[in-house]
């Protein structure tokens, strides 16, 4: 058995030898039957050496030219967001394209698809964690990190869209000299400012005690004094010691415990601002389900997307396989097909209501004069995902990553369907009107975009990418203990 | 002293108070005081030959007075703007509102115009001082009143030719007198001009009668009213609409009344009728006329039915003979004349609109005499003998034959007052052309305007709110018009200007009195410039001694009497008999026969709000919503829906129209209820020098005004109308035109026929759930208002009112275009649409044909609901938004934060955003030019003056904070603390709060007070089976409810 294993592990050089499937071998099990094998996590017969230099490299040399390309850009997206935020605070949210009856646009839409994006990292590496699904180690880090990311982008939005944003801190409910005044713990928004920040803390915890080992890595392959003392800082002097090892385990674990919940109550709490208002169209208890699968859904195909990127550009393909994407292109079906029996549902209960403005807003979302943008949100996350019930496609690399693109899109517009469809026909038709956005509602998309991936860059350029510890564990000891490469043992 | 009391407690004017004055430690009472300040002060003022000076009439606050004249309350003056009543209200001496004066008998009601009067006193664009102007070159140098009135003195004396002063209508027997003086004594030859004017409608009276005295209709009185393009609650001066609104309501006494009214363009006198026919203007008199000739010659009814010349003239007018032409059926014309014989003593005929200014204007008009005078109308109640005052002729054809005696020379010496013919008079008459040609042109217009441009000298004049005048009013009154400020600049009033010139070129008599009373010339120079506010002053008060008080000022007889008139704000002026009414038989002859009517017609009718556009810099005016077409800012031509989707149009597509050849480029308008072969255009825009505010607004509909064999047309002009391909979007404040109101039960409407059977008809709703929340506890005081659609006739007075109470900022067309309209009260307008089964409704945006066409127009005022479950109040995280005991949605502005859920969650959607920062001008100059909003948004609220306007009892919101209707809270709270100084406990009598929105409803259609109390009027309101409170089915419960319009359906 030892042998069947230890050759597949030692010989699956790359992803066009990988199946998705078991390796079946006929009649070599234990009682004479079949002998299914998973395949290898980590192709390219890896020695845990190879993981420490293949994944720290990137933080030890200087960047390559397309990293600093892509910083470049994301750095100009960046002042572009700038550029806007002081324009906008400034001269006001007249800017936007916000108006009466479409109060809401482009800040609340950006945000709830940020928290979106921000779900996925977080449920990778807690419930997976969780439910012990071993090939999320390949991924868990960069979408932690992503997760973070995305949170910081999405915590940005409430408080620019503020008239007001320098009195933001009034939503937080502390002793203070205006009475004192306490904010209306019935408001939803209210409940966002405690749910994002609780999952903002936890999710940043959960990855940085994540992260302690392969500091530690780093630091111990640091050659120069100063990297190797910020590191060891960073790692908070992480010696490697069974004792540590045993806290870290039970302390991840508990964290683990601690985000799982967290990942759920986020998006039900964000969906809340809309569920607890009294707009058809919002008005729905569909929502807080609605939303978390959608959120999942988003943040498996940001997830996809970065890992496309990375994968190819730091040659990470031993590590992030095929059978890892394909994974997550099963998660993309399934969960596609969730977020369409929610839309479907959505109108059986508008029907089913009886109301007429319910009734309204869902004919209108669908056929009014944002028809289109109900067409794109449906076809991109109900429609697309369905070429994944083919194995081919979901192993397809270009395949991949367009869906995954195009599911991305289509989550920012079901927000955007969502917000604006709902709102800008709303009980009376005297007030109904339309919303259009402005330079500086995409200026600021951009550059929310701008700000996400200056902050993945330089997690790329400084951080270990992928969990090097817990990869290793995944690993085969008996293969990846060799000190000897595979060339060497041919040679 | 505290709250809205009566103004014959409170309206005092300035300095010369009547109230006993208390001993001060120096022994000097305070009206000597002030007396003698103000010599003092003009003297010095003289001595230094100074234009601006101290006066003695007004004197500001240097301590304060011990009587009730506190700083921080309000103080109402009675005055006349425009030549109607109002009732300013000031603080701390600075006028903020212009209101109707309850207690003043005129019948006379305001029009937005007069509101928004007082934006006009603190307009910026106003010349701030006397302007050499140069015409030609386009310079404007300050210069001094001595300069020009040496000018003007000197080229009278030398210049060979007619001196010529070319003014509006004046009504003032002042100022009248002193104008016949200048005309007899200095020779200067008075001429009345008003681009928008009654001609038509009176030549068409004196025909008929003669000169007997026209009555005024009492519609109050009428049961049946049939309308030919009727326009009283469009143009509502007269106060018609007052009366219409009585015999609304389904329970109204003496019956509810019944409008019908044949018209081309959907007016909106016509969107209140309970029928609407749709004829094009030029065939108006042809269908009146037939209703005539159902009644004289068929029926043979009333005194004319023996004249031949009349039978024989209106038998051209066989109905099918006008069905031919017109296209209205002649069962209905003979139904319609049936139902007003049927109605006889209670039945009135009404035209007067724009339709009148056709060249079938006249017939119009007498066909109406003709009805009314058959069935007796004139000589029953239904007319008063309170006569509207006989005209000036004053239209465009006068101004014609001027600009003809210009061309030739005649005339040396043009002052113009307060007329802007080089904008608004028909091109025909080529008035800028022959103004050129006159060797001195002075303006006494109040800006660098469009005909001052072409003046040499523009010596501006006051505000009336800032200069004496009078005037005559409506049902035998005469009124003076107070000042109630300071001049702002270096201005004088107009009788001011003419009472100095006039005593400087001699005139003898009350003119001298007044001058020798007001100051000691003591040089040619200083007689030159008008010396101050009491020149008018004293020549008002002895002319008016003389002439209605019979007393001399000084004696205490006369100064009591004075006092009154002014607090009071009118004096009855003995009418004076006129010849009987006589029928003249010549009348007959202008009849005239029906005629085809060309392909397509054009009506240009008076802007809504701008009128004839001589206030169109004003914000708050621009910004008005056209009641019908909901239409801001911007002018469109209104065209039929039939038309419009045949030509393949959107709103807003410019089409090119061809009048004559006049051509001009307008945005197309779908227009419901317009008659398929007529377009409709406003005047009163597109003014090229009004100021920063109202410059290139629209388009000028007066250069498309005919002009021939000397009558001005602008009703039933053949037009030609083109596509040109080119776009200028409309700022059209409504989303929705149509309401299916089976699917949205959101206006409460029904028939009367329905509502005799069920008094609850048109208010069924679905009905609400349980509530999750607490009731709420009142235990005080509960406001609420009601709000009787059937009264409400749309005029949106209510909207300019909130304006200025509560410092509701201008946002612009693109503002509104964009959806960032400021309006705490809104008047949405539905077409009503039956149901369509199983069809879908989200196409209704601009309303199917079927609606349309022949559109039931609903008016609802839109404002705050002040819900006792208020769901914006539980999504607002900083408590910014809350209730409070006594019923009302507080909006906290210093709490709010800008979330906008509050908004998002209204289901009323009246919550209005500040997306900018409209209070003041930001400074940063990078900004100001990357972002030319930030500057529009300046000039049109804070700049110059204009931040004076501002109520100081109402916070100006700042950027980022959500606002909307309080109910008026500073009023309440007012009227609270009175109650509670006079230890009432709060117990607050019903009427003594009154939202602006109230206040200012001609109709009382806005009833407001406390529910809790079970005999105040809201109360009843809100119990009637009438009543409905919307959106039940959310639960929010407003505090408002709505009474159901009832429409007469009754044959």
């Amino acid at each position: 058995m030892t042998t069947h294993s230890e050759s597949l592990y030692a010989t699956v050089m790359d992803d066009s030898q990988l199946t998705g499937g078991p390796v079946v071998r006929e009649g070599a099990g234990p009682y004479g039957g079949d002998e299914e094998i998973a395949e290898p996590m980590v192709t390219g017969g890896k020695k845990y050496r190879d993981v420490d230099q293949d994944i720290c490299a990137h933080t030890e040399q200087f960047p390559m030219r397309r990293w600093w390309i892509a910083f470049g850009f994301a750095l100009t997206l960046l002042g572009v967001l700038g550029v806007s935020l002081i324009s906008l605070f400034y001269v006001g949210e007249g800017i936007v394209g916000i108006n009466s009856p479409v109060n809401w646009g482009t800040f609340i839409v950006n945000f709830v698809f940020w928290i979106g994006i921000g779900h996925a990292g977080t449920l990778i590496s807690a419930v997976l964690f969780l439910f012990r699904q071993k090939w999320r180690t390949a991924i868990n880090r960069s979408a932690e990190a992503m997760t973070l990311f995305a949170v910081a982008c999405a915590g940005i939005f409430p408080i620019i869209h503020l008239g007001r944003p320098w009195f933001a801190y009034w939503l937080f409910p502390y002793p203070n000299d205006r009475g004192p005044l306490w904010i209306n713990f019935n408001s939803a928004l209210s409940w966002d400012i405690f749910a994002i920040s609780t999952y903002g803390l936890v999710s940043l915890t959960f990855w940085y005690v994540g992260l302690l080992p392969d500091l530690a890595t780093v630091r111990d392959r640091a050659t120069h004094p100063w990297r190797k003392w910020i590191y060891n800082a960073l790692s908070f002097g992480w010696t490697g010691s069974h004792r540590a090892w045993r806290h870290y385990e039970s302390a991840y674990l508990i964290l683990a415990a601690f985000a799982t919940p967290l990942v759920f109550s986020v998006h039900t709490i964000v969906s809340f601002d809309f569920a607890t208002s009294i707009m058809p169209g919002w008005h729905a208890t569909i929502f807080p389900p609605y939303f978390v699968i959608g959120a999942i859904f988003s943040g498996f195909a940001m997830v996809i997307t970065l890992m496309v990127i990375m994968r190819s550009v730091f040659n990470l393909k031993h590590y992030i396989t095929l059978n890892h994407l394909e994974a997550m292109a099963k998660v993309i079906l399934f969960t596609g097909m969730l977020v369409g029996f929610a839309y479907s549902t959505e109108f059986f209960m508008a029907w089913y209501s009886g109301s007429e403005y319910e009734g309204f807003i869902f004919k209108n979302r669908a056929f009014g004069p944002y028809g289109w943008s109900y067409f794109i949100m449906f076809t991109c996350n109900v429609i697309v995902p369905q070429i994944f019930w083919f194995k081919r496609f979901r192993r397809s690399i270009p395949v991949l990553f367009v869906a995954a693109i195009l599911v991305n899109v289509g989550m920012w517009f079901e927000r955007y369907v969502i917000v604006v469809t709902s709102l800008h026909r709303d009980f009376l038709p005297s007030s109904w009107g339309m919303y259009d956005m402005t330079f500086f509602d995409w200026s600021i998309l951009a550059g929310s975009f701008g700000l996400f991936f200056t902050l993945f860059l330089l997690f790329v350029r400084f951080l270990p990418v992928i969990a090097m510890s817990e990869v290793k564990g995944v690993m085969d000891p008996k293969v990846a203990r060799s000190t000897a490469t595979p060339e060497e043992k041919a040679a | 002293m505290m709250g809205r009391k009566a103004p014959e407690h409170e309206a005092h004017r300035g300095g010369d108070g009547q109230a006993p004055e208390p001993e001060g430690d120096s022994g000097l009472s305070r009206r000597d005081f002030m007396r003698l300040g103000g010599s003092v002060a003009a003297a010095t003022a003289l001595a230094s030959a100074g234009c601006q000076m101290p006066t003695e009439e007004v004197v500001p606050f240097n301590q304060r007075p011990e009587d009730g004249n506190q700083l921080g309350r309000p103080r109402f003056y009675a005055t006349v703007v425009a030549g109607i009543p109002v009732l300013t209200r000031t603080r701390e001496n600075r006028p903020i509102l212009v209101t109707p004066n309850p207690k003043h008998p005129s019948p006379q009601s305001l029009t937005v115009g007069t509101q928004a009067a007082l934006l006009d006193l603190y307009d910026p664009d106003r010349a701030s001082g006397p302007l050499s102007v140069r015409r030609g070159e386009g310079a404007v140098v300050p210069t001094s009143w001595e300069a020009v009135g040496q000018t003007l003195f000197s080229h009278l004396k030398e210049a060979k030719g007619d001196a010529v002063l070319l003014t509006p209508p004046i009504t003032g027997p002042a100022t009248r007198q002193v104008i016949k003086e200048l005309e007899q004594v200095a020779g200067i030859r008075h001429v009345s001009y008003a681009s928008i004017d009654d001609d038509v409608s009176w030549s068409a009276w004196t025909t008929a009668f003669g000169h007997a005295p026209r009555p005024r209709p009492r519609l109050d009185r009428a049961s049946f009213i049939v309308g030919f393009g009727a326009e009283f609650i469009d143009r509502p001066a007269e106060g018609l609409e007052r009366d219409f609104a009585q015999r609304r309501a389904p329970d109204a006494a003496g019956g509810m009344g019944q409008f019908l009214q044949f018209e081309g363009r959907l007016t909106l006198t016509g969107a209140n009728a309970d029928r609407r026919v749709r004829v094009r203007d030029s065939q108006l008199a042809a269908v009146a006329c037939a209703i005539a000739h159902e009644i004289v010659v068929v029926q043979r009814h009333g005194s004319l039915a023996d004249d031949e010349t009349m039978v024989q003239a209106l038998k051209a007018f066989e109905p099918a003979a006008v069905t031919k032409t017109s296209g209205v059926s002649a069962e209905l014309l003979q139904a319609v004349a049936g139902q007003l014989l049927a109605a006889k003593g209670n039945a009135v005929v009404l035209a007067g609109g724009s339709a009148s200014q056709g060249a079938t204007g006249l017939a119009l008009e007498l066909a109406t005499i003709v009805i009314n005078h058959s069935l007796g109308a004139y000589d029953s109640p239904l007319f008063d003998r309170w006569a509207a005052p006989a005209p000036v002729a004053a239209s465009a054809a006068v101004l014609a034959k001027l600009a003809e005696q210009l061309q030739a020379g005649k005339v040396s010496t043009l002052i113009i007052a307060g007329t802007n013919p080089v904008y608004d008079a028909p091109p025909r008459a080529g008035f800028a052309a022959a103004m050129a040609k006159c060797p001195l042109v002075l303006s006494l217009n109040d800006r660098v305007d469009e005909t001052s441009a072409g003046a040499d000298w523009l010596a501006p004049t006051s505000h009336p709110l800032e200069a004496w005048g009078d005037a005559q009013l409506h049902g035998g009154m005469v009124a003076i018009q107070q000042p109630v400020i300071r001049p702002l600049h270096d201005t004088y009033g107009l009788l001011d200007v003419l009472v100095t010139w006039g005593a400087a070129l001699g005139i003898g008599g009350e003119v001298a009195a007044a001058m020798a009373k007001s100051q000691t010339p003591t040089s040619p120079a200083q007689a030159a410039a008008p010396t101050s506010q009491s020149a008018a002053y004293h020549f008002l008060r002895g002319t008016w001694g003389d002439r209605y008080l019979q007393k001399k000022p000084g004696t205490p007889d006369f100064e009591d009497i004075w006092s009154e008139v002014l607090r009071k704000g009118h004096w009855h002026e003995p009418t004076p008999e006129g010849p009987e009414r006589a029928w003249s038989p010549a009348a007959a002859a202008q009849l005239g026969a029906p005629q085809p009517s060309p392909a397509l017609e054009l009506q240009l009718y008076p802007h809504f709000a701008l009128h004839d556009g001589s206030s169109a810099n004003n914000g708050w005016l621009l910004e008005m919503p056209d009641p019908v077409t909901r239409i801001t800012w911007d002018g469109a031509v209104s065209i039929a829906p039939r038309r419009f989707d045949e030509l393949g149009l959107e709103n807003g597509d410019l089409v090119e129209l061809t009048v004559g050849s006049a051509k001009l480029d307008v945005p197309a308008y779908r227009h419901a209820g317009m008659h398929h072969d007529q377009l409709a255009l406003a005047l009163g825009q597109g003014r090229s020098r009004a100021g920063l505010v109202g410059n290139d607004i629209g388009v000028n509909a007066f250069a498309l005004t005919q002009l021939e064999g000397g009558q001005v047309t602008r009703a039933g002009l053949e037009v030609t109308l083109r596509k040109t391909g080119r776009r200028a979007p409309l700022a059209i404040m409504q989303g929705s035109e149509v309401i299916d109101r089976d699917r949205r039960p959101l206006v409460p409407t029904t028939t009367l026929s329905q509502y005799r059977a069920n008094p609850r008809a048109g208010t069924e709703q679905p009905p609400g759930g349980p509530s999750a929340w607490p009731e709420h506890a009142y235990p005080g005081n509960r406001w609420a208002m009601a709000i009787d659609l059937s009264k409400c006739n749309g005029c949106g007075k209510c909207t300019l009112a909130c304006q200025g109470e509560n410092n509701i900022p201008v946002v612009g067309p693109q503002g509104i275009r964009n959806g960032r309209e400021m309006p705490w009260i809104r008047i949405d307008r539905y077409y009503d649409s039956p149901h369509k089964d199983g069809r879908w409704d989200a196409e209704v945006w601009d309303g199917p044909l079927a609606v349309v066409e022949e559109p039931v127009t609903l008016f609802e005022p839109m404002l705050c609901q002040h819900c006792e479950n208020a769901p914006c109040e539980t999504v607002c995280p900083f408590n910014a938004t809350m209730h409070s005991e006594d019923g009302l949605n507080q909006q906290i502005y210093n709490r709010c934060v800008g979330t906008r859920y509050c908004a998002n969650n209204c289901p009323f959607k009246v919550r209005r955003y500040n997306w900018f920062e409209y209070s003041y001008r930001q400074s940063s100059t990078l900004f100001r030019r990357l972002f030319p909003v930030i500057e529009d948004n300046a000039n049109r609220n804070s700049r110059g003056k204009l931040a004076l306007k501002n109520n100081p009892e109402v916070t100006v919101r700042s950027r980022g904070v959500m606002e909307k209707c309080t109910f008026c809270v500073q009023r309440i709270r007012e009227a609270r603390a009175e109650a509670l100084r006079e230890g009432r406990k709060g117990s607050i009598p019903d009427g003594a709060v009154m939202p602006a929105c109230m206040e200012a409803c001609p109709t009382g259609a806005i009833v407001f007070g406390d529910i809790n109390d079970q005999s105040s009027q809201v109360a009843a309101s809100a119990k009637s089976p009438r009543a409905m409170r919307l959106l039940e089915l959310t639960g929010v419960k407003p505090a408002i409810s709505y009474l159901t319009k009832v429409r007469n359906d009754n044959a």
